[in-house]
Formats: structure tokens, sequence, C-alpha cells
């Protein structure tokens, strides 16, 4: 057997050449590569990390993280009311005070302070812009409360009530005048003493 | 026993050693060509295939039915192609289209039943072919590392050389898996003879 002609086909070896020429037949024969499917070549391409993806993600995250967090402590609270514009500071007016002398008046009991103003000092009151729909801030009150009646019980007992919050209100100022040494409160006491002779 | 043979014996088991050093020119262009395929050129892969299609087309005869052969080079190519991005070596392209037709003809018989090949003598009365086809199953009766070489050899017309170049082997495996193939072969078609 030639080597060489087996190796790399130099000289001649009569049995290879006659093997050869039989499988010949089983050559490859050169045909073009199949057509490779679109879904193939797309397949090829592994999508790469993308940095640049990466931050812009991470960019919108982060903003979206800053947006929601001013969002919640920059929304006014339903209750309170943050913007200067919208305080105002009024002065004080006199405010009506319930006494119970309106409602039974005694003669012989005075108060010396029943004149005076109430102590109060300066009143913030939050005024709504006016632009804002006053409907929208406040309840409809639709059609007026109808007017309590009242049976002859309950309207025994309201005066029952009434008469002993008057009674008990006079008693304190009698103890509060007594306690600042008020003059006239010898004068009750004398008087208390005539009706009980 | 003469020299070839003694050194024959010494590289019988090298037959899988794969050349990982070829001519630079080779090895450079190789490696370009992987890269403009991975690029996305269709003309290079096309060049891919026609350099290594008889190298693959060999393989897969040496182990498969010749009537699949050609169905099973085509998805060697494809499956290639598919995974050019897992070829570490670009240089050894060859080796590696070696091996996925080698693991496609062990694919074939995994996922198909085996059948008898019914031979061509049956519908044409042809000696050449009948002749080409003892010699044929002659040689795939042979270990795999010699039939494989000799199907290079004999059937697809590749030098010692060309076949160490495409499937990475080195030159002395594949003059060790000529010689010895040669000499069982010499001995399987002379049995038959005998017959």
């Amino acid at each position: 057997m030639n080597e060489d002609y087996l190796w790399d086909k130099t000289g001649s070896d009569a049995r290879v050449e006659k093997l050869e020429n039989a499988l010949r037949v089983f050559r490859y024969t050169p045909t073009a590569p199949r057509e490779l499917p679109a879904k193939v070549l797309a397949l090829t391409e592994k999508p790469r990390p993308s940095f640049f993806r990466l931050g812009l993600a991470l960019a919108f995250a982060s903003a979206a993280v800053v947006i929601f967090s001013s969002a919640w402590f920059l929304l006014p609270n339903k209750n309170i009311a943050l913007d200067s514009e919208l305080v105002n500071v009024i002065e004080p007016q006199p405010v009506p005070v319930f006494h119970a002398m309106d409602i039974l008046p005694d003669p012989t009991v005075g108060s010396p302070t029943r004149n005076e103003p109430p102590l109060a000092g300066k009143i913030r009151r939050i005024v709504r812009p006016a632009t804002q729909p006053i409907s929208a801030l406040a309840f409809k009150v639709k059609g007026k409360r109808p007017p309590v009646k009242l049976t002859d019980e309950e309207r025994y007992a309201y005066g029952q009530l009434m008469l002993a919050l008057s009674i008990t209100s006079s008693k304190l100022m009698i103890v509060r005048d007594a306690i600042a040494g008020n003059a006239e409160t010898s004068t009750v006491v004398e008087k208390k003493n005539l009706y009980q002779k | 026993m003469s020299d070839n043979e003694m050194t024959g014996e010494l590289f019988l088991f090298a037959g899988t050693e794969v050349n990982p050093a070829g001519p630079a020119e080779k090895t450079g262009g190789r490696a370009r060509l992987v890269e403009r395929i991975s690029e996305g050129d269709e003309d290079a892969f096309s060049e891919l295939y026609r350099m290594y299609a008889p190298m693959a087309h060999g393989i897969v005869l040496s182990r498969v039915p010749r009537n699949d052969v050609d169905d099973i080079v085509q998805e060697v190519f494809i499956s290639a192609y598919k995974n050019l991005s897992t070829l570490r070596d670009k240089n050894a392209v060859g080796a590696w289209l070696a091996m996925i037709a080698r693991n496609k003809a062990n694919e074939y018989y995994r996922r198909t039943r085996q059948t008898d090949e019914i031979s061509d003598d049956l519908s044409r009365h042809d000696a050449a072919r009948t002749e080409a086809n003892e010699i044929l199953d002659a040689i795939r009766t042979l270990p795999d590392t010699f039939r494989e070489t000799l199907v290079l050899r004999l059937v697809e017309g590749l030098t010692g050389q060309e076949i160490a170049d495409q499937t990475g082997l080195t030159p002395e495996s594949v003059r060790v898996n000529l010689h010895r193939g040669m000499k069982l072969l010499r001995q399987k078609l002379g049995i038959e003879v005998k017959r």
C-alpha cells in the first residue's frame, strides 16, 4: 500500500484508487445551504445587557419615588390649611355669653363680671379662597330643621333642668365672690337669713 | 512491522486529539469568518457551509443511512448557526462543526426506530452501486475514529492534511487512523470476498 497516496494523493495506489472510484457515488454534491428562517436569524442575535437602558430605568424609578414622596408631604391635610394666604388674623369680637341670670333673673344676686367682655386673644380663623364654591366646603342643609315639639312632661323636665342649672350657677358665683372678698356676699347672706326667718 | 505501523500503534488512542494550532492564515481567516457570521453576514455563512459541508457529510455518512444524510447535514449547520455564540475558540470552528455532526448522527438514532436500510440494488441492479454499498457497509463496521477518517478520505476525497485541518485532529492522528483503518477495511473486504 502506498502510504503517500493514502495521505496526500501523491503517487499511485491501485487498491485505494479502486475504492475511491467505487465510493465516489456517495460523495457530497455541493448544494446551497438551506435558507435560514428569519426566526433563526433573530435568535442568533442575543440581546446584550444594555447599561444605558438599565440607567434609564433606574433614573425613572428614582424620579417616581421623589415625585410620590414630595406629593405625599406637600398635599394639604383636609383639616389643616398650611397656606398662609388662606389664614387671616381677625380682631376679637365680643362673644355673647349665656348667663344663668338671663333665664332665671334674680335681682338679689349680682354678677360683677356680667357686662365685662370675655377674655379672648387673637383668633385665627381659616378663610377659604373665594373662588372655591361654598357648596363644596360645607354640607348643604336642605330645608330648615323642624321645630321641636315638646310634650308637657318634657317641658316640665326642661324647666327643672334650667332651674337646677341656674341654682348651681348662682351658688358657684357666691363661692367665687366669697373667695374674692366681695361686699355683696354679706348682703346675699343676710337676705338669705332674712328669708329663712 | 513497519515504522508506520509502529507509529500507528502509538497513536491508536489519539483519535480525538484536537489540533489547536494550524496555519496562521487559515486560523485567522476562520475566526474572521465566524465573526462575520456573528455580525449577520449570510454570505459568510454560505462560505462556511461550502468549506465544511463535505466534512460534515462524511462524518454523518459514516454513521447514518444515506437517505437521511443530507437532512442531517442541514440540521448540523442550522444548529451551528443558532449556537454560534457558544463557540469560544473561533479558530476551532471545524472541530466544533464535527462535534455537532457526530451529536446529530447520534441523536438520529435516539429519535428514530432502528430500521434496516433498503439498499439501492433493490430498485436498480447497478453493479457499481452494489459494490459501493458493500464497501461503505464494511467501513461502517469499523470503529468510529477509523470509519470517519476513511469516509472523509475515500468518499469525500479529502487529503490527510485537509481532514486534520477541518476536523481539528492532529495530522499524526489522521495518518494513523487512515493507515489502521485501511488495514482493517482490507481485512473486512478480503473476508467477504472469500465468502
